[in-house]
């Protein structure tokens, strides 16, 4: 694993990148959920990332501006943001292979970053979901439950500020608006039983496997000890491989 | 955009298999305290910290001259994992030992604070004992033999005036089958096989007091801070110096109580209160700044 910043010098990106043992033609760029589930799913997308490399993948991860190890603060992180940083990863995964297309990997509000990102990117070559957030509304008043009071207009919930103006980008996102069905890219969701939409991810043009194992977003954090979902890594890892 | 920092990723520690952020001020002249502040990862957290504590940490002592290096222990957060099967407690001594080694020998610390939450903090404390460039210990809800006759006595005082706690325990057997249910229905997945999982014991409260004076002989400075997320071990202010009489008399000695704040002190306005203690204290006590040089005739 190779940790470096990369983007644009005042807004400098935390990168990890998972080289293949041997010339891939396959790339990955993993969109990380925000807040509180992405630090609980960070070592299971670490995971994820080192099993795409052991399976000749180039994998790479990355934190937007004002999250992880990235420039910034949380008030400052808007979707908006987040896409920029989305096209700076697409870009700098594309020069780390040495490859004009990636896949994407988005990860719970990564995967409505992804779902937006795809249609409209040329270098992108297919989309896969991980517990994608599909209703935006119903996301945000989860978030809302959790918040314990607000700073400066910013929500706080669990130490991770959303500010009025991320918020309102939450609110106006549904996955089933056009145009975000991947553009005619192959697009694909792995969803939790207990959690899956799977008629909306259906109508958005996806295919859809339901997955068994907890994911470490929905398993209550205890910072003593760590789960990691194996199986549903190896499933998405299988399907990158094969498609 | 202005900051007053500038970060950067290191690769340290052996085939530079450890991962870390490097924060430092961005200025020679603000950098010139040449202290370093160590942080390693607590529990199984990223070195980012619970809601980016050390982020946020790591640019305010920036700020105020002070550089740091927030790492993550072997097989956590995105350091690889060791390649032998060492004994847990060894491998994170090892770490630490890989961090110090890194900023005195690539970086030029001229001494070492060490700031670490729960595991990290008494990871540090059993370093720190063995090592004579530590200059100071910032132990934020170190895990440790707290109780005594006042804890206990507070505790059901504390229970009586509270009405939730009174509503708890009316709902005791209610919740208790809701969380059995929760428990089956949310079986946990699959450990991840590549990650360290090692446990390392607390210290006792014996190992504790004698780490104090050796520390304090050295002239370490130690800073203790408790939150209420330890309330079953710890529950007023004061109860430090209660428990290790002897020891916090110490001038080398601080201790501090923040109830309100959780064990993850997850909330903005917690860390940011934790941060500025943190902060005044390594500037006053570990990092004064430099006396201006006046000129000589």
């Amino acid at each position: 694993m190779h940790g470096f910043y990369f983007g644009d010098r005042h807004r400098q990106l935390y990168g990890a990148y998972d080289a293949p043992a041997q010339p891939s033609s396959r790339a990955v760029v993993i969109c990380q959920p925000w807040g509180p589930e992405g630090l609980s799913g960070h070592q299971s997308l670490r995971r994820l990332a080192r099993v795409l490399a052991d399976n000749d993948v180039h994998a790479m991860r990355f934190d937007y501006y004002g999250t992880g190890d990235s420039a910034g603060n949380g008030s400052d992180t808007t979707l908006e943001s987040m896409l920029a940083d989305l096209d700076y990863a697409v870009e700098e995964c594309a020069d780390l292979s040495q490859l004009e297309q990636v896949w994407l990997v988005g990860v719970r509000l990564g995967g409505t970053l992804a779902a937006q990102y795809a249609p409209t990117a040329g270098a992108v070559s297919g989309v896969v979901l991980w517990d994608p957030i599909v209703d935006g509304p119903a996301y945000l008043d989860q978030l809302e439950q959790n918040a314990k009071g607000q700073v400066e207009g910013a929500w706080d919930v669990g130490g991770f500020l959303l500010s009025p103006e991320m918020r309102h980008q939450i609110a106006d996102f549904a996955l089933s608006d056009p145009p975000e069905r991947g553009g005619g890219r192959p697009c694909h969701a792995f969803c939790f039983k207990s959690s899956c939409d799977s008629a909306v991810l259906e109508r958005a043009g996806y295919g859809v496997q339901v997955y068994n194992e907890p994911p470490p977003w929905l398993v209550h954090a205890d910072f003593g000890s760590i789960a990691v979902p194996n199986a549903t890594i190896s499933a998405i890892t299988e399907f990158l491989r094969d498609h | 955009m202005i900051t007053e920092y500038q970060e950067s990723t290191v690769a340290f520690g052996v085939d530079g298999r450890l991962s870390g952020i490097v924060t430092r001020p961005i200025t020679a002249e603000a950098n010139r305290s040449g202290i370093w502040c160590l942080m390693p990862n607590s529990g199984v957290v990223p070195r980012c910290g619970v809601s980016r504590l050390h982020v946020r940490l790591a640019r305010a002592l920036a700020a105020v001259g002070v550089s740091s290096l927030r790492f993550d222990l072997s097989g956590l957060g995105d350091s690889e994992r060791s390649r032998n099967g060492e004994d847990p407690m060894e491998m994170a001594q090892r770490d630490l030992a890989a961090a110090t080694a890194f900023v005195r020998e690539t970086m030029g610390s001229r001494g070492e604070c060490w700031v670490g939450l729960c595991s990290a903090a008494y990871d540090a404390i059993r370093f720190a004992s063995n090592c004579s460039s530590v200059l100071g210990i910032v132990a934020i809800d170190l895990i440790s033999e707290y109780r005594n006759k006042k804890h206990v006595v507070t505790h059901y005082l504390k229970r009586m005036g509270s009405a939730e706690s009174w509503i708890q325990t009316a709902r005791s057997p209610l919740r208790s089958f809701g969380i059995l249910a929760n428990r089956l229905a949310m079986r946990a997945p699959q450990t991840d096989p590549e990650s360290w999982l090692g446990v390392r014991p607390p210290l006792r409260r014996s190992e504790l007091r004698i780490s104090i004076t050796r520390l304090s002989e050295r002239n370490v400075g130690q800073l203790f801070v408790f939150s209420g997320g330890l309330s079953e071990n710890y529950n007023y202010t004061g109860q430090f110096r209660d428990v290790f009489s002897e020891e916090a008399q110490s001038e080398h000695v601080t201790d501090v109580f923040l109830e309100e704040a959780g064990h993850n002190f997850d909330t903005w306005r917690d860390q940011e209160r934790l941060c500025g203690i943190i902060v005044d204290w390594v500037r006053t006590r570990i990092a004064p700044p430099a006396r201006p040089v006046l000129a000589t005739h």
